[in-house]
């Protein structure tokens, strides 16, 4: 006999020795109820426990793809949208990756504190969102670089006027509780073009566009260079402010 | 040791009878149900039988006497040491601020040469467990073991009873120093509940109030998981679900909390022990099957440091949650019977399913105050 039985049965038993068969289905019936209620426990609580890890699990994912201070996507996330794009401009279309770096962020950092700085990083972050199409990618690289992308149609002269938008705008003063800040931008373009797989590679890219950059920050900063190897020192259109 | 067992009930009294008994036992322990020790009778007949023990009990939702579980019943065994001395304290705790005061009191007052083990019954209502322990072994120091349990009442969280050397009262803590090389403690704690879920980290709690889990109120989560199950009249349902609460500065430090009230407005739990601030939490979950394996591995180690067990007479203390009665229901005895088998064979057994449960555990060798566990502890002498 099962050892839950028979101490019901022991229980179920008078002094007489007569066993009391109502009350020893009523202690069966008891037994039968708290499993169900145990059964129902545990297929709430796993099903509970599934729905919260995936959303843990999103909300990791999300932490790790994206910058915990802007909320842009980080490096990371970046590297996986630049190798998305460049398997797209495969197909045809052309790719731009602009690099943007901040001028004089240190002394806003040094002088002002990191909160301020990090304060400044959060508008610049906003100024850029406002400043790329929907389908542009905008990520944070580290300290005060960002990198966009850019695909499409009249690659260009849309990623040129963008590189010209983004020195413009995040040039532009900043009031940050309650005290004016101005710091400028420095933004280097490269290009991939969808037929030529050599040039479109996203670490070749972010070379290109890095020494361009480069480039920008030693003609004068708060400026905008493109990538050119065969004449690799032509210069562009200042755009000063 | 020599040990003496008596039970009563209404219906046949004092089982075997208390006219026989060894009137030079030096220490009572016993057990009982509100109802029976009420009645202040059954103290005065135990004293009677008794003369010159130190009596020692509180009162308990379920009693345990052997393999049996019993509700309106008083289970109690009387000790005759050779080689051992006893000394017993008490205090009255008006105000829950007051417990850990009370457990240093308690401590400094035992606190003697030869001091062994320390066997402590608090209110499990009006007292703060955690600082209770806290206070008693801060002054008692890392020698001796401190054990025992949090009186509990039947069902309805209204009083509850402890007595030393008196009829047992509300608001007490008391407690028994056992003293001398001859006297021996063996101890299992083990809970047999399983964390899931994911870690959270305590936001905003106060003692033994628990607000927020990771910035959300610890209500929501509770009412989630228990559904249409969620009460707001106290206690019973969320014990289904303990928290495993952790220490972030100290690894292996675990603690299970189980849940006495859940309220709706303002939105905040009581748990039987403290929620410590910033300290980390899991929900947990238990089924009858794993709790009764818990009860085989605390009965495993607590007999496991008797060399001779079953040669010579021990009695095994088990203290066990109220709660873990909840969940097992009518499977309640089967812990007491595996444990029952774990232990020495000439070991009596009595204990009492408690507010909490007041030992140390394998991972931690400072006592805490437990929730969702069994304690065992088997207590015996050395020969010359």
């Amino acid at each position: 006999v099962h050892r839950l039985l028979q101490r019901q049965i022991t229980r179920a038993t008078r002094p007489s020795g007569e066993l009391d068969l109502d009350m020893l289905l009523r202690f069966v019936e008891a037994a039968y109820l708290e499993a169900d209620v145990d059964r129902v426990r545990t297929d709430r609580a796993m099903l509970l426990t599934c729905e919260e890890m995936e959303q843990l699990n999103a909300e990791l994912l999300t932490l790790a793809h994206h910058d915990a201070l802007t909320g842009l996507p980080n490096r990371l996330s970046f590297a996986a949208s630049a190798m998305a794009a460049v398997a797209r401009a495969s197909e045809g279309d052309g790719l731009a990756v602009l690099l943007v770096d901040l001028d004089r962020f240190k002394a806003v950092n040094d002088t002002l504190g990191h909160a301020m700085g990090d304060a400044l990083l959060c508008e610049v972050a906003a100024r850029l969102r406002a400043a790329v199409r929907d389908g542009d990618t905008v990520a944070r690289m580290g300290g005060d670089e960002f990198a966009i992308i850019q695909a499409g149609l009249d690659l260009h002269s849309s990623a040129e006027n963008l590189a010209r938008r983004v020195v413009h705008r995040l040039s532009a003063p900043y009031v940050i509780r309650g005290i004016e800040l101005a710091v400028g931008a420095s933004v280097g373009v490269a290009f991939g073009a969808g037929h030529d797989v050599d040039s479109c590679n996203v670490d070749l890219l972010l070379g290109q566009a890095d020494h361009a950059l480069y480039r920008a920050k030693r003609e004068g900063r708060c400026t905008w260079r493109t990538y050119e190897p065969d004449s690799p020192h032509t210069t562009h259109e200042m755009d000063r402010r | 040791v020599l040990i003496e067992e008596s039970r009563w009930t209404a219906q046949a009294g004092w089982q075997p009878s208390l006219a026989l008994r060894d009137d030079a036992a030096h220490l009572v322990i016993y057990f009982g149900s509100r109802r029976v020790l009420e009645c202040a009778d059954r103290y005065d007949e135990m004293r009677a039988a008794y003369p010159h023990a130190r009596i020692i009990g509180c009162s308990a939702t379920r009693c345990i006497d052997g393999d049996a579980l019993d509700e309106d019943v008083l289970v109690a065994v009387a000790l005759r040491f050779a080689g051992t001395t006893i000394a017993m304290t008490c205090r009255r705790v008006t105000e829950r601020a007051h417990s850990r005061a009370a457990g240093t009191a308690i401590g400094e007052a035992l606190t003697a040469p030869g001091l062994r083990a320390i066997f402590v019954l608090a209110d499990g209502l009006r007292v703060d467990g955690s600082e209770l322990v806290a206070g008693l072994c801060g002054a008692a120091g890392v020698g001796p073991l401190v054990f025992g349990g949090m009186a509990s009442d039947p069902r309805d969280y209204r009083a509850v009873l402890v007595g030393a050397d008196c009829a047992p009262e509300n608001g007490a803590v008391a407690a028994i120093g056992f003293y001398g090389d001859a006297i021996q403690f063996t101890n299992g704690c083990v809970s047999g509940w399983d964390p899931f879920g994911p870690s959270r980290r305590i936001t905003r709690s106060k003692g033994n109030v628990l607000y927020d889990l990771d910035g959300k109120p610890a209500y929501e989560l509770y009412r989630r998981y228990l559904g249409d199950e969620l009460s707001t009249r106290a206690a019973s349902d969320g014990v289904v679900f303990p928290l495993q609460i952790s220490s972030p500065h100290e690894p292996g430090r675990m603690v299970v909390r189980a849940p006495l009230a859940i309220d709706d407005e303002p939105l905040f739990m009581t748990f039987a022990g403290n929620i410590p601030q910033g300290w980390n939490v899991r929900l947990m979950r238990g089924n009858a099957d794993r709790l009764i394996f818990g009860a085989a591995d605390a009965a495993r180690q607590a007999g496991a440091g008797d060399m001779r067990a079953g040669e010579r007479a021990s009695l095994a203390l088990i203290v066990s949650c109220a709660g873990r009665h909840q969940v097992m229901g009518q499977r309640t005895e089967e812990e007491l019977e595996v444990a029952g088998a774990e232990l020495p064979r000439a070991a009596k057994r009595i204990g009492f399913y408690s507010f909490g449960e007041i030992a140390p555990t394998a991972h931690h060798s400072f006592s805490e105050v437990h929730n969702q566990t069994i304690s065992i502890t088997n207590i015996f002498e050395l020969e010359d």
